[in-house]
């Protein structure tokens, strides 16, 4: 599979400081046998997450490390995006810095409610 | 839907409706995909829609159904299509708006002053002429003078369905309003037509995200069509193209052919001359596209589509099959018009459109001559 060399040599980029990568899975003419077979190739790796937001999201990094499949479903479950990542962690993993003060905002009136009560 | 705060980014709306960078994400990853942009495109889009504000978009209908309105709105609900709502600041539709006559045109004009150069214009329907305009009018005001106003402070206009595209079904023959598509009144603004009936409410929400996005108008085809949607035909995307290579055809719509799933080609599928986006993104939340239904494409997204003979007679047999006939009326009709009011739409994309379903046929006549 051309998929497989292509992944190499992103793989041996990023391993050698380069910027991640990212393939769409949508983008290419692949039947249903050779997801299949892309997915046994690469196997699963020690990090699954589930993301729920907008409907549910699976991210699982492949056997080989600094390989993410990446699969989004809308709220009725329909695949949305399928892509394979290649980067140390998927940017969509991490919290947003507005988000986490916004976060840390709420939890301090939260506190503050407590204590009043 | 319609929200008066203008000036609060994507962000903010997006927070108050509870969806987060994530769920923001997956949603501009989703619209990346469709319009084939480079992946990395998702995240870079969410983040740069999030800290901008909300675009301001007016909405016009004119002689229109609403299908289009309701294949964006109505698919399926909560869809992830309807994140387009919090992208934009949707000022004026006169459908979805709370608001209703004095209130709703001054909402439109406060619109239009504020965002001067700037606000997206979209519109629904065509234009009827005749009898002074008196066919469609809003506030004691004609379609075509409504839009003229509107196209002014305009940065650009989409036109969404085949009405505002090529005239649509009003246009079709005998066209009693005088019925025109918007590049026939508006000359001098970008102008990206949508078309369909309806069109597909992904590639709405894609072409609106993209522009909003880039401030640019995405390549277009001769039809003024965004190519990433448009760029090849339902049959180039067949699954039941196979069927047709192989000179397997149904017959009647009850056949061993039909029941086989074989081409519909001869029992009138326009697929081969029909450039849309059905054959991939589907319809219904990707559920499926009227050829997997068992019925042929009816070349809606195509002009005049409703002026080509029969939706069930073959493609060789219909009026646009007959090579050496003349360019269609309708179709000089509209090039004509265009060129007396200083539209867009000219001879050339009328001509090329023409040199287009005969290469499609005459492709169609060597593949079933070879018995391939």
């Amino acid at each position: 599979m051309a998929i497989l060399a292509e992944l190499v040599g992103l793989l041996e980029r990023l391993a050698s400081g380069d910027l991640p990568a990212t393939i769409d899975l949508r983008s290419l003419p692949m039947s249903p046998q050779d997801r299949i077979a892309l997915q046994s190739a690469l196997g699963d790796g020690e990090v699954q997450a589930t993301l729920d937001a907008q409907g549910l999201s699976s991210i699982r990094e492949t056997r080989v490390p600094g390989l993410w499949w990446v699969e989004h479903r809308d709220p009725r479950g329909e695949i949305i995006a399928e892509s394979i990542e290649v980067t140390r962690i998927p940017q969509i993993l991490m919290s947003a810095l507005d988000e986490i003060g916004a976060g840390a905002a709420a939890l301090r009136a939260q506190i503050a409610n407590t204590h009043v009560a | 839907m319609l929200h008066t705060d203008a000036h609060i980014t994507v962000g903010e709306m997006l927070r108050r409706h509870g969806i987060s960078r994530r769920g923001f994400i997956k949603f501009c990853t989703a619209t990346a995909s469709a319009m084939a942009l480079p992946p990395e495109m998702g995240v870079a889009m969410a983040d740069q829609l999030r800290g901008a504000v909300r675009p301001s978009v007016i909405y016009l209908s004119f002689q229109e159904c609403t299908g289009c309105l309701e294949s964006l709105t109505r698919s399926f609900a909560p869809t992830i299509e309807s994140l387009i709502f919090n992208v934009i600041s949707l000022d004026y539709d006169d459908t979805l708006m709370a608001a209703a006559g004095g209130a709703a045109e001054s909402a439109r004009d406060k619109a239009m002053h504020d965002n001067f150069g700037k606000y997206v214009l979209v519109v629904d329907g065509s234009v009827p002429t005749g009898a002074g305009g008196g066919y469609c009018m809003a506030g004691g005001r004609s379609a075509e003078d409504i839009l003229r106003e509107a196209a002014k402070g305009a940065a650009a206009i989409v036109c969404v369905g085949t009405c505002a595209a090529f005239g649509g079904i009003p246009f079709a023959d005998p066209n009693p309003t005088q019925a025109w598509p918007v590049t026939a009144i508006v000359g001098d603004k970008p102008i990206i037509n949508v078309s369909g009936c309806p069109p597909i409410p992904e590639v709405i929400t894609g072409t609106l995200l993209q522009f909003v996005t880039t401030g640019k108008v995405p390549d277009l085809d001769e039809h003024l069509r965004p190519k990433v949607f448009f760029g090849n035909t339902i049959h180039d995307r067949c699954y039941r193209r196979p069927f047709y290579d192989q000179g397997k055809f149904a017959k009647t719509f009850d056949d061993e052919g039909a029941r086989n799933g074989w081409c519909l080609y001869e029992l009138g599928c326009k697929g081969p001359t029909t450039y849309n986006a059905c054959a991939t993104i589907k319809w219904n939340g990707g559920t499926s596209f009227p050829i997997e239904s068992g019925h042929g494409c009816l070349g809606c997204s195509e002009p005049g589509f409703w002026d080509q003979g029969s939706f069930y007679a073959a493609q060789s047999a219909a009026a646009w099959g007959k090579a050496g006939e003349a360019v269609p009326r309708k179709v000089m009709e509209v090039a004509a018009a265009a060129v007396v009011t200083g539209g867009a739409l000219g001879v050339g994309s009328a001509g090329v459109s023409r040199m287009r379903q005969r290469r499609s046929e005459q492709d169609a006549i060597d593949r079933k001559s070879d018995g391939g």
